[in-house]
């Protein structure tokens, strides 16, 4: 009978630890950082549209374009704008960033991808 | 003994069993922002698409339009019919991180406006807007989204007014002018070859510098005609308008004869 009741309270401490170790919160919380990190990411490049304006990004030289970029580039956030699979070389992306985005637009003569990372704080 | 035992198993079990609720409602919560911030993702997501897919495809019109423009020149006696023809459209759809969207676009020429109308379609500016004087197109955009499996969805139908800074108005009073300039000097000397050149050349200069004072480059021409009548003809060229793809040219004809 004492076999049987150090067992049931065994198996009961098992299962309750095994829950509590299947039920970790830290990969929910981290896709909420990363879908956070995402929204931000893609204000940022909306911000960089209104600001450039599409008119720009469809007429421009890649020179003028990748000035823009680095200009709207900062510590923590760095844009790179490829233009018809030229990208501009002097924007590097961080090497392990929190968040990445992209956009691809079909502009009149020729296709454009704003590419945007978040850097690790 | 056996006592304490069973109040130590007991007291585990309550312990155990406090910590996995807990653990479970704060697992709960942490979904609940995870799928929060995911929802959120996809509507910032979806905002960001619908402005570059609405400025895409206006983009896309007013290329089409300035494409019209350069390679049909218009002629001075159907100015409004050949802005009225004016008629461009222009879709796009496809799938982007989920999100499934489309998006299409169709203009035609404004009505006349007598002041500048501001438009909130600012991804396409400086062509977003009428200016009074060029040309104006309204322009009807539809675009939707859906994502998350449907969850988050977009729906977004507008009209916009959208500009092309050709100088139509101008380009109607210099055909108007020029014209009747023309008329008037050739029709002063009738079946005088000579005095009509002469009279063509004296006033070719100020018809000249009248075009170039409204930014247009002005070449003008004449024949004699059957009897004593003259016929005249004028080409009026806008270089270099700022379109939507690049800068271009538009051409505007006229002519006219003397009895």
């Amino acid at each position: 009978m004492q076999f049987i009741d150090i067992a049931v309270a065994s198996g009961y401490a098992a299962l309750c630890l095994s829950l509590i170790v299947l039920m970790n919160p830290v990969a929910p919380r981290e896709a909420a950082v990363e879908a956070g990190a995402q929204s931000a990411l893609d204000s940022a490049i909306s911000s960089y549209l209104e600001h450039v304006g599409l008119p720009f990004l469809a007429t421009s030289s890649a020179a003028a374009i990748c000035a823009s970029a680095a200009e709207a580039s900062n510590s923590t956030l760095v844009f790179d704008v490829v233009v018809q699979g030229e990208g501009c070389g002097s924007l590097a992306a961080p090497s392990s960033p929190l968040a990445s985005s992209s956009l691809t637009l079909d502009l009149p003569s020729r296709s454009v991808e704003i590419e945007a990372w978040l850097a690790r704080q | 003994m056996a006592r304490k035992a069973v109040a130590a198993t007991l007291a585990s079990v309550v312990l155990l069993t406090v910590l996995v609720v807990a653990d479970a409602t704060v697992m709960s919560a942490q979904d609940n922002l995870a799928s929060s911030a995911q929802t959120s993702h996809l509507e910032s997501r979806e905002l960001l698409l619908e402005e570059s897919l609405a400025g895409g495809v206006s983009l896309q019109v007013l290329a089409e339009v300035q494409g019209y423009l350069s390679s049909n020149p218009a002629e001075c006696d159907g100015l409004p019919q050949y802005f009225a023809s004016i008629s461009a459209s222009s879709s796009s759809s496809g799938e982007d991180s989920g999100i499934a969207y489309s998006a299409n676009a169709t203009a035609g020429e404004a009505p006349a406006l007598q002041a500048v109308e501001s438009d909130n379609l600012t991804v396409v500016a400086p062509f977003a807007g009428a200016v009074p004087g060029v040309l104006d197109l309204r322009e009807a955009l539809s675009v939707n989204e859906v994502g998350g499996g449907g969850s988050v969805s977009l729906e977004r139908e507008e009209t916009h007014t959208l500009n092309l800074p050709i100088e139509a108005d101008s380009a109607s009073s210099l055909c108007a002018s020029t014209l009747a300039s023309l008329g008037a000097a050739l029709s002063r000397s009738p079946c005088n070859a000579t005095m009509e050149q002469s009279a063509f050349v004296s006033v070719l200069p100020g018809l000249v510098a009248d075009a170039a004072a409204l930014r247009f480059t002005l070449a003008a021409g004449w024949v004699s005609g059957p009897g004593c009548s003259a016929a005249y003809w004028v080409t009026l060229v806008e270089p270099g308008v700022a379109g939507a793809t690049g800068s271009f040219d538009w051409t505007v004809r006229g002519s006219g004869t003397t009895a």
